[in-house]
């Protein structure tokens, strides 16, 4: 387990640190002058100099990476020239939402998909499962982001139901919070209404981000299902006189589910991906919406800072993913 | 029984019959996917109005008689746009593709074949790129290279084609060892020969599948891009951007959104499905199993 582990330390770190030439390289080829961005297109040769000098961007490049490895290494992580406030603080303030987020609509995935997953393979042929598939094959072609408009159209500017984007329509300053995560704080203190609206703000795009790993989840745990229930232990425990519901979930799910925990995995990282859309349409002030502004304004330190660490949590959250593999299977050992 | 050249025909004709009346689904992934591509070809032409000259005057109108789909912000024809728009996707998703598959699939069978320590670099080189979630290194390789589609279209053919090449690279080991490899082999068939006659034969399926399956994604991925403002640029009726100009009348004037949106779900629906129906026909597991 130790020599797993510390191989996969050693594999996440020599990944990261390619990352950071990748996207160092990369966003410093820019055609996009970050100095002019900065200062606007009116400033003056000599204030674009002073910027220039300021944030090191007239150094050569090999020595730019240099002084940014060295930063990197004491957890310095650069200014961004777009809020001009510390990236750290700027990560700082926006990781929770994503965490909140992804998290949400993670669960609401594996839940969904793996009971939707169950239901259609043990009703296989009858309405249920043509409903599932048309659902699961539904989820995977449906544009993320027009959905989330079609929702907010609907939810939002004819129901009047739920609120259109941001995390809180309420003046949450009032109480601490410890975890950034909106409605587990409003939970640890105590303040019911201010989860309510929390969770109100978080239904519609944790659903709209939720749907495509759903749909990826419910095919396989279907089909590994199906899989499961042709072998002969199940036959057995048949034969046994064991009632249809417990052979379902007592023998057939735990074996059909371990190559849905290895996808999980990989669906965190379709997650983080397609939750830039969500954050966008939605307002969520989360990393994804972040890294999309700051790409946008060519903002070098925020862009490699947001690489860096949507890397650095796909990479630790598949290692848990195969821990967790590891525990569950017993014919497997680290 | 020798086969006569009308055999294999009739038994093509026959195939197809029979894997479009095997679920109605296939059938209707068929057909849209068939409308699709006539529409990327044919599409500019069966549009009623231009899908780019403005008319100020009649912006942002309701579904009409005139107007199908309505106006957009500056009183282009939502429908003429959204026909004119297909080929956009269509020819996004076939070269990033074809080069993504062609690279990929080269680089996964030689890494395959070879084995040692060549395989473990590349495999490396396509662990790197697998571990990063793929939409955001799009994103940020579009960036980097400007707007535009062709920015696009390099930066998810640099996201793609690992996956081929992880594919690719396990049928290339599953297939090494096979006795009908060795049998070649031991006869002294040249690596080309075996390539073409035993491998590429069985690789086939499985990827056509792949294919059929990641067209959905490339456009979705396109269409995300181009949402993002990093793709399509103005006045390219691409549907994403499509989308991006329609979100902020999204209250009132719904339809210019709307319709683009409408059109990429059934889009890649039609290539979902009917990517799945063949992967239910040609998968053996699956026909054993009796489905």
């Amino acid at each position: 387990m130790s020599r797993f582990l510390i191989r996969r330390a050693f594999f996440t770190v020599l990944v990261l640190w390619i990352l950071t030439v990748v996207t160092f390289t990369l966003s410093h080829v820019i055609p996009a002058d970050p100095a002019r961005l900065m200062a606007g297109p009116k400033a003056s040769p000599e204030i674009l100099d002073n910027i220039r000098r300021r944030y090191g961007l007239d150094r050569p490049l090999p020595q730019q990476y240099g002084i940014y490895i060295s930063r990197l290494l004491r957890g310095d992580l650069g200014v961004s020239m777009d809020s001009r406030r510390l990236v750290v603080q700027d990560l700082k303030d926006f990781f929770p939402a994503t965490v909140e987020l992804v998290f949400c609509a993670m669960c609401l995935a594996v839940l969904g998909g793996i009971s939707i997953g169950v239901l259609t393979a043990a009703y296989r042929g009858s309405v249920i499962d043509h409903l599932g598939r048309l659902l699961s094959v539904g989820g995977l072609s449906i544009p993320a982001f027009w959905l989330g408009l079609l929702l907010q159209l609907l939810l939002y500017y004819r129901l009047g139901w739920l609120p259109f984007g941001e995390r809180t329509s309420t003046d949450l300053t009032a109480f601490a919070h410890p975890t950034g995560l909106y409605t587990a704080d409003a939970l640890l203190a105590g303040r019911w209404d201010a989860f309510i609206d929390a969770a109100k703000h978080l239904i519609m795009p944790a659903m709209v981000l939720s749907l495509e790993p759903l749909a990826v989840i419910a095919r396989l745990t279907r089909a590994s299902m199906l899989e499961v229930m042709l072998q002969d232990y199940i036959r057995t425990a048949r034969a046994k006189g064991m009632k249809e519901t417990v052979v379902i979930v007592r023998h057939a799910l735990k074996n059909a589910l371990l190559p849905t925990v290895t996808m999980i995995g990989m669906q965190i990282g379709w997650a983080l991906g397609g939750d830039v859309l969500v954050e966008v349409i939605f307002n969520w002030p989360g990393v994804g919406r972040y890294a999309a502004k700051s790409i946008l304004s060519a903002d070098h330190s925020a862009v490699m800072a947001v690489a860096l660490l949507i890397g650095a949590v796909y990479l630790v959250a598949n290692v848990v993913v195969d821990i967790v593999y590891a525990a569950i299977d017993p014919r497997i050992s680290l | 029984m020798a086969e006569t050249e009308n055999g294999r025909f009739t038994r093509l004709a026959r195939d197809t019959v029979r894997y479009l009346s095997r679920d109605w689904l296939n059938a209707v992934g068929v057909t849209i996917v068939f409308f699709v591509l006539f529409l990327a070809i044919f599409g500019s032409k069966i549009a009623p109005h231009s899908p780019t000259e403005i008319d100020p005057r009649s912006r942002l109108q309701p579904t009409s008689k005139d107007h199908w789909f309505g106006t957009d912000q500056v009183g282009r024809d939502v429908l003429s746009r959204v026909l004119s728009g297909a080929k956009y996707s269509v020819s996004m998703a076939a070269v990033i593709l074809s080069v993504a598959v062609t690279v990929g699939v080269s680089v996964g069978l030689l890494a395959g074949f070879a084995g040692g320590s060549a395989d473990e670099i590349l495999m490396r080189l396509t662990d790197l790129f697998l571990a990063f979630p793929a939409l955001i290194f799009a994103i940020a390789i579009a960036a980097t290279l400007g707007r535009g589609l062709t920015s696009t279209a390099i930066a998810l053919t640099t996201v793609y084609w690992p996956w081929y090449a992880r594919m690719a690279r396990g049928q290339a080991l599953s297939l090494k060892s096979r006795e009908y490899v060795l049998a070649a082999r031991c006869t002294g068939a040249s690596f080309l020969r075996i390539l073409g006659r035993h491998i590429w034969p069985n690789v086939l399926p499985v990827l056509l599948i792949q294919i059929t399956l990641d067209v959905g994604y490339a456009i979705l991925s396109t269409a995300g891009l181009s949402f993002l403002g990093l793709g399509a640029q103005p006045p390219q009726p691409e549907w994403g951007a499509m989308i991006l100009d329609g979100r902020p009348y999204m209250r009132d004037f719904w339809w210019v959104a709307t319709f683009p949106g409408a059109a990429l779900f059934v889009t890649v629906l039609g290539f979902n499905l009917l990517g799945d129906g063949l992967r239910d026909w040609l998968d053996p597991q699956l026909r054993r199993a009796g489905k």
